[in-house]
């Protein structure tokens, strides 16, 4: 009987994993506040139209993957940190479009660079327990030159108790607290940023 | 043989999937955000939008998707046009242009195996010095990629409510009488 019993866990572990489960890398928004000091200087950021395609697939639980978009998850978080310092944020879809740039008097350019990492400590449930976020993030001037640049990493965690009503929670908790802290070294850098 | 695959592939299910679950949080839209900023409206405030409870507990093959802001999927909403306007820096806590409204419906649809929707409306009212100068009902819908296994489709259905209060949203900014009332 226990050869059959493990045969059936077998054959339904492999029926529901070999795939790829979607997940969201958006965190809550809750603690991200406007900054008491609003720079009036126009900013910019620049995700490249295939960065913003780009689907990727890391470990989840149970031999099964999870798939997530990091840039486009993560375009409104880092739109929503710039604007919570700056009074006006545009998108430069590209770089070299100075008439962009000039006409709407963008100062500086942000420009992402995310890696990513998933594991998961169940053997039963596919979302990961455990998400790390690579971000670098570096600040151009309207010449082109490099002004600033930072790389933060943090990890997101979440147990089943947890995530069982979010299954993205550990990707958005490495993704909330890489984003704080972004917004932190904003704050407190931005003199270097002027 | 089977009874126990049967059995085990059913517990598994469970064990995959939740007896009630949340929606995401609220991503704002930088369409939204650049749409109602482009608009130049003067600064609102945003007064409470309410939900009933039927409304509050969405069905997705079974398993319940709660709001996560006071389990409410009209402060969810509230929360999300809040949001949108703080960050076009049109939201002022003290403007006598107020924006309430009501959910009217509320639903997302992962029953197909290729395509799930979604359908939410609500009636938005604005009002300028307790007179009411905007009364409407907005209506979004939305498609995502659904699947066969509830694995895939649940989660998938889960993540296209942000994407549905989007679009709710956007319609609401796109609606030229709207616009023309708060501009007033």
């Amino acid at each position: 009987m226990n050869i059959f019993k493990s045969l059936a866990i077998i054959t339904a572990i492999a029926a529901l994993s070999g795939c790829a489960h979607q997940i969201q890398l958006n965190p809550n928004t809750d603690s991200f506040v406007s900054s008491d000091k609003i720079i009036n200087t126009t900013v910019g950021y620049h995700i490249s139209d295939e960065d913003r395609k780009k689907i990727v697939t890391t470990d989840g639980g149970g031999g099964d993957d999870v798939s997530y978009s990091p840039y486009k998850d993560t375009e409104s978080i880092l739109f929503t940190v710039l604007s919570n310092k700056f009074e006006d944020v545009y998108l430069v879809k590209n770089l070299d479009d100075n008439a962009f740039i000039k006409e709407n008097e963008i100062k500086l350019i942000f420009i992402p660079e995310i890696i990513t990492q998933s594991s998961s400590s169940s053997a039963f449930t596919w979302p990961p327990t455990k998400f790390v976020i690579d971000l670098t993030v570096k600040a151009v001037n309207s010449s082109g030159d490099l002004v600033w640049e930072k790389q933060i990493i943090k990890t997101g965690e979440a147990e089943y108790d947890e995530f069982k009503e979010d299954f993205s929670l550990s990707a958005r908790r490495a993704a909330e607290q890489v984003f704080l802290e972004l917004a932190k070294d904003i704050e407190q850098e931005v003199s270097l940023l002027n | 043989m089977i009874k126990i695959m049967k059995i085990t592939i059913v517990a598994l299910s469970l064990l995959l999937t939740a007896c009630s679950m949340q929606a995401p949080p609220y991503e704002v839209s930088i369409k939204n955000v650049q749409n109602i900023k482009k608009a130049k409206v003067k600064q609102v405030k945003v007064g409470t939008i309410t939900s009933n409870k039927q409304l509050d507990s969405i069905s997705l093959r079974g398993s319940s998707m709660l709001s996560p802001v006071n389990k409410s999927y009209g402060a969810y909403l509230q929360k999300a046009l809040e949001d949108e306007l703080k960050l076009a820096k049109l939201l002022s806590p003290v403007s006598s242009t107020v924006i309430t409204g009501e959910m009217l419906t509320n639903d997302i649809d992962v029953s197909g195996f290729s395509e799930g929707t979604g359908e939410a409306s609500a009636k938005f009212v604005v009002t300028r010095d307790n007179k009411v100068i905007f009364d409407k009902t907005i209506s979004a819908k939305h498609t995502f990629e659904s699947s066969f296994i509830g694995a895939i489709a649940i989660p998938n259905a889960q993540a296209s409510y942000v994407g549905l209060v989007q679009k709710l949203i956007e319609n609401l900014f796109e609606d030229q009488v709207f616009i023309s009332v708060l501009k007033g």
